[in-house]
């Protein structure tokens, strides 16, 4: 298993290298250098100077974008405490080949998970790291702090959709599942479909145009707010006031998001459902007599959410990435807004960090799905 | 779908009496004789007309691209309005449904349903669907803007239908280096993040002073990029077909009879994994239409006056709060209707082309 | 003889297809005495396996139905019993085996929790009895550490030990009836008499009647005390394996029997089939069902569907309008596979 892992970081490396590499390359190729709209500008030339100087930006392309590399990979300040997530994690990767091997119950997946839950989180709680990932264009300061002023609204924004897609799409699936070909199953799929074939700016428009714009102007109640994450008077507001307001703007954008991804959802754990359902074993336990219940909860439900796991550990990595358009229609203040200000205007260190952390999450989710694949079921080995 | 068949009440007793003519019948199909033969090509028609929502599907994708490709024609014959020019009525006012953003100095507007009103050329499509805030036809730019969507949906498909099978055939058929090198290759297009990279894309193309220009300004830029970027899944559907088809029987025995490896992969494995190929390039081409929408956008797509649908959803969005309903509605509409269309085709496509599936319903 | 255990009487059961009603089932009446071993025999699509998920109330609406007809086990209607009072008996009095030991056990939970959840469903015990319970069934079905094995997943075994499991689990409630559905088609040839023999030992010690599914009539010839010979639905022969045997009344048993490889034919140059196909059970051909694949039909085969009566040995039942009339000891096999009288030969 951890030879299994090795060889998918490796993977993952060379292909965080290869994003790195075209996307670089391609801003490079865009009008001639990155520093060349800043030229028009003459209050830019104390930056222009102190840009060419970090990154030789009068050097060929190759040694560019090596010292950016450099520069991405580098950590600033590396204490001795951040020895602390790197032991955890160690910690973690033992613990959970040891379990693996070793322990004999049903229980051992959520040991697993409990015990990367913890790790993570120690970590987290104790990292204090720093990269020199630039400064940006727009005279916004260093690439690193923007990054993690703007990660947080992503996080809040990806995840309470995830959780609404979640909450509703697998449930929905299973319903759907257990009765086919029902009024409410057929109903289902079409709904399915129509989210498919919606992009998610038609579904961000609509519901921004109808229930934030249009539904004010009939009722004169002010029910969602049009953009934004919270209003300018917000750290004034009482608890319960600060709690509305923020679900006031963040329904809407999570919707959008949790929408298509929620079909999606819906429909993979119909199909998985419907193919346990059809299995031999499932007979197996209704002829051992078996409540009907018991059947669909403990015996379908346990196989049928194998494959599901894996598709949302991917998604994951892309609803948080991914958020670029929708958090752009709602002005919500994440990394996907700032990934589209920073392309509009070719400010390529910000570019760059964000992309690589989209492509970072991409990779570390494939191998979290791979993993969360063997922990639910006992036939995969990893070879 | 709906399961209107009813159990029938038992079985009819006593005697029945036949001829010996029927008997005869019976005979013969009791032993597989006097059966029409059915082709494989009878199985997929039966079954795809059977799915009522992909025959509706197909139709309308039809009459679409047949209305795209006719348009020029139709604005050359004066029956549509030019999609980026301005409408004037008699008077040579500029003929807007909606105040232009600023100042709105010495224009004439109206609102939509007032359309009917102005005197306009004959021909003046503006009176369907509306004009925008430069008094552009509505209705032109929903029909001209499918030839992007379509431009872009059909090139990126058939790029994908060819990488990915020429990828993926290469892969399945000749394992070792070859399978490792290209998979190793396939992995890392598919690593990297298809709308990020398409954004970075689609914002410097039209710096990249080298190309040609039918390639940085229009759709076919967007499509060959989306193109490039999608293949990686089909390929490897693709090879794991190829791998399970390869050792089955009658490859065995295409082999054993001296058949050669053109002859082998054209005639006998390819024909059988035609149907993942069809359906994966059809899911491709609905989500190569949204991607290019969602480019259009946010403005790193085609670029203006070139109508797209996406870029009128999000014209339509900004003006939206001035009433501007018909600018966002149509374009809408139709960018949802076609993928969806898409998507129904894909899976009728995939419910007929399923050799395995028996007639049967479990 | 005494009361049956369990007495199947006019039992249809159709399904509804796209292509028309599927008679999978048409008809059929039987009764099994307690301890009785009984073969169910026939080709694929004879409505063999639709008969044992029909008895276990396995059949699933809207697709299948049970149209007419009584199930009584032990006196009781099963077709008019709930849910729950047939989930008591499922599993508890009646357990089944299937055909594929590969796919018929849950994937991602231990042999151990299999086994104990079917122990504490059908016996008032704890689960820690339970489990003491499950290494016992283990063990008597010859599974070699049994307390150990009680921890390991399905696919750590193989196909011979998984479909030990499966009668370890069937027997592990003492039921009455065994219903096992072609147990050892999907396993080695190697196994298969093993296992055989085993299940039937343990049901034979428990005094558990079985219903053994086969298409092998050589395991039937082995194991079972009577045998019926199903075809397109229908029962169309039914008596003691020794009947069976030895005075087929059928000529589509007589076919069967032809068909099987035996040591000890010695006249027998070669195996020969069947002529034709079974007829579809959509578009069944009225009269009766074999006729088209028949030397002896005659104009009342084509009219009218033939009743099961009593033919040759005493209790021996055939359905055929000419059982009495033909002497099967002349039919012979023309070089098409046909089934013809031998006088009718043409070589």
């Amino acid at each position: 298993m951890l030879a299994y892992i090795t060889r998918r970081l490796v993977y993952g490396l060379v292909t965080l290298l290869a994003l790195s590499m075209v996307v670089f390359g391609l801003l490079q190729a865009s009008g001639g250098g990155p520093l060349n709209r800043l030229r028009l500008n003459p209050r830019m030339q104390d930056l222009i100077q102190e840009l060419t100087e970090l990154w030789g930006l009068d050097k060929p392309v190759y040694q560019q974008y090596l010292t950016w590399l450099k520069n991405y990979v580098t950590p600033e300040e590396f204490g001795l405490q951040n020895a602390i997530p790197i032991v955890m994690v160690l910690a973690a990767v033992g613990g959970t080949f040891l379990i693996a091997r070793y322990m004999k119950s049903h229980w051992k997946g959520g040991v697993i998970l409990l015990m990367w839950v913890v790790a993570i989180i120690v970590s987290v709680a104790n990292m204090n790291i720093e990269f020199n990932w630039g400064v940006s264009f727009q005279g916004g300061g260093s690439v690193w702090d923007l990054v993690f002023s703007r990660a947080g609204a992503t996080f809040r924004l990806g995840f309470t959709a995830l959780f609404l897609a979640l909450l509703i799409g697998i449930p929905l699936g299973i319903y759907q599942a257990v009765r086919q070909y029902s009024f409410f199953d057929q109903l289902g799929t079409v709904g399915a479909f129509l989210m498919f074939s919606t992009p998610i700016f038609v579904v961000g428009i609509g519901l921004q145009i109808v229930l934030a714009l249009y539904l004010e102007k009939w009722t004169g109640v002010k029910v969602f707010y049009v953009a934004g994450m919270n209003e300018p008077g917000y750290g004034d507001l009482s608890f319960w006031g600060q709690m509305k307001d923020t679900l006031q703007h963040l329904m809407l954008p999570a919707i959008s998001i949790a929408l298509i991804s929620l079909a999606g959802y819906a429909r993979f754990q119909r199909a998985s459902m419907l193919e346990v359902l059809h299995s031999d074993y499932l007979r197996t336990a209704k002829a051992k007599g078996l409540p009907r219940r018991t059947i669909i909860v403990k015996h379908a439900l346990r196989n049928a959410l194998i494959p599901i796991v894996t598709l949302v550990s991917i998604d994951i990595a892309f609803i948080i990435g991914g958020a670029i358009i929708t958090e752009s229609i709602f002005g919500w203040p994440g990394l996907g807004s700032l990934y589209i200000t920073a392309i509009d205007t070719v400010d390529y260190p910000l570019v760059m960090a964000i992309v690589m952390i989209i492509g970072i999450g991409i990779v570390i989710m494939n191998i979290v799905a791979d993993i969360m694949y063997g922990v639910m079921d006992p036939r995969v080995r990893y070879e | 779908m709906s399961d209107d068949r009813h159990m029938m009440d038992g079985p009819e007793d006593g005697p029945i009496v036949v001829t010996s003519e029927e008997h005869a019948v019976d005979l013969l199909e009791a032993e597989g004789m006097g059966v029409e033969p059915v082709t494989q090509w009878d199985l997929f028609s039966t079954r795809l007309r059977r799915h009522r929502l992909a025959m509706i599907a197909t139709f309308f994708l039809i009459f679409l691209l047949v209305l795209v490709l006719v348009a020029p024609v139709m604005q050359n014959a004066g029956w549509i309005d030019p999609p980026t020019k301005s409408l004037v009525d008699g008077e040579g006012r500029i003929l807007r449904n909606i105040a232009p953003r600023g100042a709105s100095d010495n224009v004439f507007y109206s609102e939509f349903v007032d359309g009917v009103e102005t005197q306009v050329s004959a021909s003046s499509t503006a009176l369907w669907f509306g004009s925008d805030d430069l008094g552009r036809s509505v209705f032109s730019r929903v029909i001209f803007g499918g030839r992007a969507s379509l431009t872009v949906g059909l090139v990126a498909g058939l790029m994908v239908a060819a990488l990915g099978t020429i990828v993926g055939s290469l892969a399945g058929y000749y394992p070792g280096g070859v399978d490792q090198s290209l998979m190793r290759f396939t992995d890392l297009v598919l690593g990297l993040p298809l709308l990020p990279v398409a954004i970075v894309v689609g914002r410097i193309l039209p710096e990249l002073s080298f190309l040609p220009s039918w390639l940085t300004s229009g759709a076919m830029g967007i499509a060959l990029l989306l193109g490039f970027l999608s293949w990686g899944g089909l390929a490897r559907i693709v090879r794991a077909e190829f791998l399970s088809l390869r050792e089955k029987e009658f490859v065995e025995a295409a082999r054993a009879a001296g058949a050669s490896d053109r002859r082998i992969v054209f005639r006998h494995i390819l024909p059988n994994a035609m149907s993942p190929i069809i359906v994966q390039t059809t899911l491709i081409i609905g989500t190569a239409i949204i991607v290019e929408a969602a480019l259009s956008f946010l403005g790193f797509g085609v670029r203006p006056p070139t109508p797209t649908w996406g870029a009128m959803v999000a014209e339509g969005g900004r003006l939206a709060v001035r009433g501007y309903w018909w600018g966002l509605v149509f374009p809408g509409f139709a960018l949802v209707s076609t993928v969806l269309a898409i998507n129904f085709l894909g899976d009728g496509l995939r419910d007929a082309l399923d050799p395995t599936q028996t007639i049967e319903r479990k | 003889m005494t009361e049956p255990l369990l007495s199947v009487d006019n039992l249809r059961t159709y399904f509804s297809t796209e292509e028309g009603i599927v008679r999978a089932v048409d008809g059929i009446s039987f009764d099994l005495a307690p301890g009785e071993r009984r073969g169910v025999v026939g080709e694929s699509g004879s409505g063999k396996s639709v008969t044992a998920m029909s008895i276990m109330g396995l059949i699933e609406p809207p697709a299948g139905e049970i149209v007419t007809g009584e199930i009584l086990f032990r006196g009781q209607n099963l077709l008019s019993l709930g849910e729950d009072e047939m989930q008591d008996i499922r599993g508890g009095q009646i357990a089944m085996i299937f055909q594929d030991p590969m796919t018929a056990l849950n994937p991602v939970y231990t042999v151990g929790d299999q086994l104990v959840e079917t122990i504490v469903l059908h016996q008032d015990v704890s689960k820690t009895e339970a489990r003491e319970i499950a290494i016992q069934a283990l063990d008597d079905v010859q599974i070699p550490n049994a307390k150990e094995k009680l921890f390991d997943y399905p696919h750590q075994f193989s196909g011979g030990m998984r479909q030990r499991v499966m009668i370890a689990m069937g027997l592990s409630c003492n039921p009455e009836l065994l219903i096992a559905d072609e147990p050892t088609t999907a396993l080695d040839v190697t196994t298969q008499a093993q296992i055989m023999d085993l299940m039937l030992q343990l049901a034979d010690d428990r005094g558990t009647a079985v219903l053994l599914i086969t298409h092998d009539l050589g395991v039937v010839a082995g194991f079972c005390d009577t045998v019926q010979v199903m075809y397109a639905g229908g029962i169309v022969e039914a008596g003691t394996a020794d009947d069976i045997f030895y005075n087929p009344q059928h000529p589509y048993t007589w076919g069967l029997l032809g068909s099987m490889a035996r040591l000890d034919a010695v006249q027998q140059d070669r195996l020969h089939s069947i002529a034709g196909t079974p007829p579809s059970v959509i578009d069944l051909p009225p009269g009766c069902r074999f006729r088209p694949r028949c030397a002896f039909a005659t104009d009342i085969c084509g009219r009218i569907l033939p009743q099961l009566r009593e033919a040759g040995n005493e209790g021996q039942t055939v359905a055929c309008h000419h059982a009495d009339e033909m002497d099967l000891k002349t039919l012979a096999v023309d070089s098409s596979d046909r089934i013809v009288k031998q006088d009718e030969v043409v070589s």
